[in-house]
């Protein structure tokens, strides 16, 4: 039996006043893969998921989640996202931690939308589950940058979902807290069959636990396994023979 | 004369109901407005609120009749501005507060001069407020605060983490409308109490003074209508023994809980 298709782009451009950031990046992603999405800076890694989340409108092309067109989804649910940076977090905002991964579960919810005692359980087992239960009632923002990231993640995962969507999420983790993260990430996938797609500038983190690698650079360069990458000639002469060994042995 | 004897005079009683409802809304408004760092479209609305009043008295119509639905249009048009012609928020206010005030010199000029009336909207008269006016405030009030209660976690949501909030299903820019729409509606209510040039101490003064102690969004809110009611008592009864102009002695009682949140943060803790 084939796979549910999670995502796919047809012929999917962007562009910001006129200047195009992604140019036709057409990408099916299947339930339970797992997809590094690397590129150079500018590359359009970050546009192409936020096209992907209907937070930034496409010139032209087509989105489809869980095969239904973007314009008609409306089952968020299963769609968890972990945003890039906790910069936006409002120093003065005085959340805690159990309301902000509460607001995760807004999308299960029909208006008017009240977080139950049901609710309270899911949200301290997700917090039990990334080890931040202790931290329940804390304001968010007098939390570190690596707790503050597994709140987030928290929130995004609240709701069980299908497809988790994660942006350069370990640049606020220390090396080892970074591994343990990463090893959560390849839990989800691993035991819950959850599709993860992940944007890092990190290629052993790819090597190591995607099974996917999809390089950006405006449009799509490269699609397909981390091995394969490393075996393309056609990835060779575009890399360059050095580059593409950088990149395939960062991972050791 | 006992301290509470003042309570006996009618003008005093309706002044107190409507001052109490009207500070509660304009806190607990004012609280997303400060978190979503848009304190100054209260101000900006104030003043499109002169010009709807002007507009009213220039057409012998009911002012308040007028405002309402000028001024939730100048809401709208403020957050369309921003978001269509490519201008900054803060950018937006400053226009349509301009246009505002413009409109409102325009038509008193051409009414022939100030008169009395438009004067007293700037700078408020709670104690002369009517039945009406009085009931209108309630209902307006309770109206309001029932639509943040209705959609609390919505704009909860929105005002920590918008994109999140548009990633969950939430159609943020109906929750926007309808926060920029409750305010314009707080801020035609608030002309009476202390006046279109103080509007933006009832929405601002009350949030950061809760915000300098707050554990959770739910006990902010909380603290916030505490700190604005007991302005509205206080400011009420001192300028009333004082013979002080009453919206402005609201305004520095506000002021005043504010000061000694900082000053207990500063060498207490918090």
């Amino acid at each position: 039996m084939s796979k549910e298709t999670v995502l796919e782009t047809r012929g999917l451009t962007v562009s910001y006043n006129g200047n195009p950031v992604l140019n036709k990046v057409s990408v099916p992603v299947a339930a339970g893969d797992y997809i590094g999405l690397v590129g150079p800076n500018g590359a359009g890694k970050t546009t192409f998921i936020r096209a992907v989340l209907g937070l930034v409108s496409p010139l032209s092309g087509s989105i489809e989640l869980f095969g239904k067109p973007l314009t008609a989804f409306s089952d968020w649910r299963r769609v968890g996202y972990l945003p890039q940076r906790q910069s936006f977090i409002n120093p003065l905002f005085p959340a805690t931690v159990r309301e902000v991964v509460g607001h995760g579960l807004l999308s299960c919810k029909t208006w008017p939308r009240r977080i139950s005692s049901g609710d309270m359980l899911r949200i301290r087992d997700t917090l039990v589950m990334l080890d931040i239960a202790d931290l329940k009632d804390e304001l968010v923002a007098t939390l570190s940058g690596g707790q503050q990231q597994r709140v987030l993640l928290a929130r995004a995962l609240v709701s069980s979902p299908d497809l988790l969507v994660l942006d350069e999420p370990s640049t606020a983790l220390d090396p080892q807290i970074r591994e343990s993260f990463y090893d959560l990430i390849h839990g989800l996938n691993v035991d819950r069959s959850m599709t993860i797609i992940l944007i890092t500038h990190d290629t052993s983190t790819i090597g190591r636990y995607a099974n996917k690698l999809l390089y950006l650079d405006k449009r799509v360069v490269f699609y397909g396994s981390f091995k394969e990458f490393c075996t393309s000639e056609d990835m060779g002469e575009y890399f360059g023979g050095f580059t593409q060994h950088l990149i395939c042995h960062q991972h050791g | 004369m006992d301290i509470v004897s003042f309570l006996q005079f009618t003008f005093i009683q309706r002044a107190l109901v409507a001052g109490i409802f009207i500070a509660v809304l304009c806190a607990i408004l004012g609280m997303f407005l400060v978190l979503r760092r848009m304190s100054l479209i209260g101000d900006g609305l104030a003043h499109v609120t002169f010009g709807a009043i002007a507009l009213g008295l220039f057409f012998g119509m009911y002012p308040f009749a007028v405002a309402v639905p000028l001024v939730v249009a100048g809401s709208y048009l403020i957050l369309k501005i921003s978001e269509k012609a490519k201008v900054y928020g803060d950018a937006a206010i400053g226009i349509v507060s301009a246009v505002g005030i413009a409109g409102g010199i325009l038509l008193a000029s051409l009414s022939g001069g100030f008169n009395v009336d438009l004067f007293s909207y700037l700078f408020g008269n709670i104690l002369a407020i009517s039945s009406t006016e009085v009931a209108l405030s309630i209902v307006l009030s309770i109206t309001v605060l029932g639509a943040i209660y209705l959609f609390y976690q919505e704009i909860f949501a929105a005002a920590f983490d918008e994109e999140f909030a548009r990633v969950s299903g939430l159609r943020t820019s109906r929750i926007n409308t309808l926060l920029v729409s409750l305010t314009a509606v707080s801020v035609v209510l608030s002309v009476r109490v202390v006046g279109i040039m103080l509007i933006s101490a009832l929405l601002i003064l009350p949030a950061v003074t809760a915000l300098q102690h707050a554990r959770s969004l739910a006990r902010a809110l909380l603290a916030a209508a505490g700190y604005a009611v007991l302005s509205v008592l206080l400011g009420i009864a001192l300028s009333f023994y004082a013979d002080l102009p009453t919206g402005a002695t609201i305004v520095m009682a506000n002021a005043a809980f504010f000061g000694t949140a900082l000053l207990y943060k500063r060498f207490a803790g918090s």
